[in-house]
């Protein structure tokens, strides 16, 4: 590894080079005192579905109507592989432009890449975000103008609770958090009998994954105790949920991350927390000889929903484009294509459900991953919290992280 | 006169030569060690989860630190840095326990198969070292991964259970002993050629004066070459043990578990997302560590360099 | 003689046995990994016949996927900028160093060696914070990463042409001053030339490292800028196909074509310079 080859350069001209730099020992060390550093205070408005929220006005203001698209290269920030490549190569054509994809894989890394690197166009972005998006000017609001597909937006998303009016986000998919499994290791009745407690059986160690999020991950520990307030500032909630994750690992040897759609298809995963959308988009990761049967997926009637969507960031270098970009997806062929490879549910009215099921773009056993109205009338949300609860979060998975 | 203007002259020459070099060290180098304490030991922006780095140090707080040591000594994290110790050590043992017999063997025994052993040692330089970690994972895959079905068919999971660096299962991802053995794998090489150089450095004529003065020749490897070696083990163990103890990507790529979670993951995890400030602490800690190991190591290779001048004289 | 000295457990051919199985184990997962780009299948390991479809001429395969040919171009580029800045300064520095005598020189001496020994976590992240927080002119990408390359593969270069430069000594410089050569008229006709073996030798070195970082170029990654190592990292864990393995390979002939390019350039520069020492020992700074 490269600094390993440069120790022994090192050592082999001569070991006094190392002597040489004896007489550095400027470590830095950790211990001190004092215990005032909370920066600029502040607050963001925290929306739940029985509370909708209109979000405040930024500092930035919306682009112009009837401007051209910018010309050039068009970053976008989202999730690995949640955009097809196909659809990609559709929009460069029709616009004459190139695209290019940054990844990121937990809500942590997008908030902290919108402040470091200027990126054209987040698809990927959660209602966790949004509001710290919002008030700190991160993102810039929409022109409705260039969004001529918004009327196909699902009804029940058009005029959001967590950003009234659709000001600053678009809806892209929606989902739901349940458990991907092998329908060839375990039975579809077993898991329908057990439920979230499956994933605690030891009979699948070594073969058992959950979603590399604080949020969905602590949210699996509470269901499993039937705690269903998903946006809880209990301390003693979250270590419940704590604790019945580090059991989760203990018993199972599970694994962080956000792989679900690779790993139980491939048969290194046997059951994953996972979004349904990644057992949608598995079959097109199955290995040449496995039948797309083996794969399963369960959610419970009340299960956490979630929609995903576009924002502008601020700085945007390409404004006009992203948002011709989010129309293009909106459209509904464009989506139906986006959904053949990313197998996410467009948040649309069209394609609906059974138009994607009747153009067989969903194995029969895994209409349990298609999000019903029922499911987004009685889902739990995952809302942004405030800060120093968001922090009990973030500590109680860090040290679940910490083995 | 001219000679002293001419020694300006070409001082000013030497000098110009070192300066861009020593802006680039300064700029791209020491401040960024200092941008870490800014942020350590800075604010923080609580809408944004952002830090907010304050450069100057007499307005450092130190909370964020204090938190993280408490939780180094007996909180969240001592189970951290326990495992990457233990890790460490005993990959360190084993890269000794292997490295140093075949180092030997090249140096010493190895004959006409020399310069062939040779080449097939600096081999693994040139190969990135993720794609040796590529081949770990395709051999252990738990669906038909030849390793992993040739350990199983051994029965190498219980045997590794009976040391705790297994839980016994088939799956070898996410056991200890796999991150162990990548590291091993990953290092080995850069703790062989060194030791080898040392080794083939040991004058031979005083290998063949401990025989004349009647030394068996497990005497003269105890009391002559190991000795000798000592400089060369000590330099070999700072040139893998350091780059170990930062290691995150074995791990990712072979584990990904919690339960083998080493620093270097905690710092990867932190610094790149909302918690840059703990991360900051994470390195700073690490660093003190392991400046000690250097500051150790060099105290010990000028000594033994002294010994060896005495010795010689 | 050798074999005149003999350690205790020498009594048979453990030793030799042992020797073996370490090269073995040390060469051969890489060998299969090469192997299974050829594989006629999705799997990386179990074999299903030969084919050349990860390779080229398949949907996704290495030829035929953006992502995976622009990986490497993204670390050729990033190794080339780096050797076209690191060696230069590099030389430089290790020149002026060696012969500028003040306390300035002792500072930077010290300062040039410490990234030698500093793990590449507590590079990665302070180079993740100075271009967050400080340099914000540096964008997170390629130009960062290049910054960052040229940083820690400075030392390197330095540490090289130094002890080249101890070893031909003063002695051809001051007859050339003596011979009435300026200061720079000496360093260009007479240590210049003498030192293209280590310049040679710091390139190859300078180009492997940076081909082979990880770290660095992933905590200063930006949209685009996925280096080989990058990819494998991120994909190794899950659905990747052979076509990965595919580019780890191209990338190992790379480097290999590489370091014969300057084993070649080194032998002939070795002939001109007179020098006689091995190339591995310009290689790895051993004296073998």
């Amino acid at each position: 590894m490269a600094h390993t080859g440069g120790f022994v350069l090192v050592v082999g001209a001569g070991g006094s080079l190392l002597a040489a730099c004896g007489g550095d020992d400027d470590a830095g060390d950790g211990d001190g005192d004092g215990d005032d550093s909370s920066g600029s205070s502040g607050t963001i408005p925290l929306a739940r579905l029985d509370a909708p929220v209109e979000l405040p006005d930024n500092d930035s203001s919306p682009i112009d109507s009837g401007l051209d698209p910018e010309s050039g290269t068009l970053t976008i920030f989202t999730y690995a592989d949640y955009i097809n490549p196909d659809s990609i190569a559709a929009f460069e054509e029709q616009y004459g432009v190139t695209v290019e994809l940054a990844t990121f894989d937990t809500e942590a890394r997008l908030l902290s890449g919108l402040q470091t690197t200027a990126y054209d166009l987040v698809v990927g972005a959660t209602t966790i975000g949004l509001p710290r998006f919002v008030v700190g000017n991160l993102v810039q609001p929409l022109n409705r103008d260039y969004l001529t597909n918004f009327a196909n937006v699902l009804p029940s998303l058009q005029s959001p609770y967590y950003d009234v009016g659709s000001r600053y986000s678009v809806p892209y998919t929606v989902y739901t958090t349940g458990l991907a499994y092998r329908r060839d290791v375990i039975d579809d009745a077993a898991i329908a009998a057990t439920g979230w407690e499956t994933m605690w059986d030891p009979a699948n160690r070594g073969y058992v994954g959950i979603i590399d999020d604080p949020r969905d991950a602590l949210t699996l520990g509470m269901y499993r105790l039937g705690i269903t307030d998903t946006n809880t500032d209990d301390p003693d909630v979250i270590g419940q949920a704590r604790d019945a994750i580090a059991e989760l690992i203990t018993t199972t040897n599970a694994r962080i991350d956000i792989l679900a759609y690779q790993k139980i298809p491939e048969g290194t995963s046997r059951i994953n927390q996972a979004w349904s959308g990644d057992m949608l988009a598995a079959q097109y990761y199955l290995p040449e000889d496995t039948d797309v049967d083996v794969l399963g997926y369960w959610a419970p009637e009340r299960t956490t929903v979630a929609n995903d969507f576009f924002v502008i960031p601020a700085d945007s270098e390409h404004p006009v484009l992203a948002h011709h970009f989010i129309d293009f997806l909106s459209d509904p062929d464009n989506a139906t294509l986006n959904f053949e490879w990313v197998g996410y549910q467009p948040a649309l009215a069209d394609p609906t459900p059974e138009a994607l099921v009747t153009a067989e773009l969903v194995p029969s056993q895994l209409t349990t991953a298609l999000v019903t109205d029922e499911q987004v009338e009685n889902g739990y949300r995952l809302d942004a919290l405030a800060p120093e609860v968001q922090k009990l979060w973030e500590d109680a998975f860090q040290q679940v992280k910490a083995g | 006169m001219a000679d002293t203007a001419r020694r300006r002259d070409r001082q000013g020459l030497w000098a110009a030569l070192t300066l861009p070099g020593t802006i680039w060290l300064i700029v791209f180098f020491i401040v960024p060690f200092y941008a870490i304490a800014a942020v350590a030991f800075g604010g923080f922006d609580p809408i944004l989860l952002a830090p907010e780095p304050t450069w100057n140090p007499l307005r450092w707080s130190f909370g964020a630190a204090r938190e993280v040591i408490d939780s180094i000594f007996g909180g969240p994290l001592q189970p951290v840095f326990l495992r990457t110790f233990l890790y460490v050590g005993i990959a360190m043992s084993l890269c000794f326990l292997i490295g140093y017999p075949v180092a030997y063997y090249v140096a010493r025994r190895a004959g006409r198969w020399r310069t062939l052993l040779l080449v097939c040692m600096v081999v693994p330089f040139w190969v990135s070292y993720l794609m040796r970690m590529l081949a770990w994972v395709n051999l252990l895959n738990p669906q038909g991964g030849w390793a992993s079905d040739a350990l199983n068919a051994v029965g190498a999971p219980t045997f590794f259970r009976w040391f705790g660096l297994s839980d016994g299962s088939e799956v070898w991802f996410g056991q200890p002993v796999t991150v162990i053995s990548g590291l091993v794998y990953g290092y080995l090489p850069f703790f062989i050629l060194p030791l080898y150089a040392s080794l083939d450095r040991i004058d031979q004529r005083l290998l063949e004066a401990s025989r004349d003065l009647g030394a068996s020749p497990a005497e003269t490897f105890r009391r002559v070459t190991l000795p000798l070696s000592v400089p060369g083990i000590l330099a070999a163990a700072v040139i893998t043990a350091l780059p170990m103890f930062g290691d995150y990507y074995t791990n990712t790529i072979l584990s990904g578990s919690p339960r083998t979670e080493m620093i270097g993951n905690q710092i990867e995890s932190l610094t790149r997302t909302i918690e840059p400030q703990r991360g900051s602490v994470l390195v700073l800690v690490l660093s003190a560590l392991l400046f000690g190991l250097m500051a150790y190591y060099l105290r010990i290779t000028i000594r033994t360099g002294r010994e060896a001048n005495e010795a010689r004289a | 003689m050798k074999d005149t000295v003999r350690p205790p457990w020498d009594r048979s051919r453990t030793l030799a046995v042992l020797t073996w199985a370490y090269v073995i184990w040390s060469l051969v997962p890489v060998v299969i990994a090469i192997a299974f780009s050829f594989n006629d299948g999705r799997s990386r390991s179990t074999w299903q016949g030969f084919s050349t479809r990860w390779w080229t001429g398949s949907e996704g395969s290495l030829l035929d996927s953006d992502d995976l040919r622009q990986a490497i171009i993204n670390s050729l580029v990033l190794a080339i900028v780096t050797i076209v800045v690191a060696t230069p300064l590099g030389v430089a520095l290790a020149i002026g160093l060696s012969r500028w005598r003040s306390r300035a020189a002792s500072g930077s001496n010290v300062v040039m060696l410490v990234p030698l020994v500093t793990p590449e976590i507590v590079l990665g992240a302070s180079f993740f914070i100075v271009f967050t927080q400080l340099y914000t002119a540096v964008e997170l990408g390629r130009p960062a990463q290049i910054v960052g390359h040229i940083t820690f593969t400075l030392s390197f270069v330095v540490v090289i042409v130094r002890s080249r430069l101890a070893s031909i000594g003063t002695t051809l410089q001051e007859a050339a001053r003596d011979l009435g050569a300026t200061p720079r008229q000496a360093l260009r006709l007479v240590i210049l030339p003498q030192l293209w073996p280590a310049i040679i030798a710091s390139i190859v070195i300078v180009f492997a490292t940076s081909i082979d970082d990880f770290v660095v170029s992933s905590f200063l990654s930006g949209p685009g800028s996925d280096t080989v190592p990058m990819r494998i990292y991120n994909q190794a864990r899950g659905g990747a196909t052979p076509a990965l393995n595919a580019m780890a390979s191209m990338m190992l002939f790379v480097t290999i074509g590489a370091i014969a390019l300057a084993l070649g350039a080194l032998a002939v520069a070795r002939k001109r310079s007179g020098g006689r020492a091995a190339a591995v020992e310009d290689f790895t700074g051993f004296s073998v």
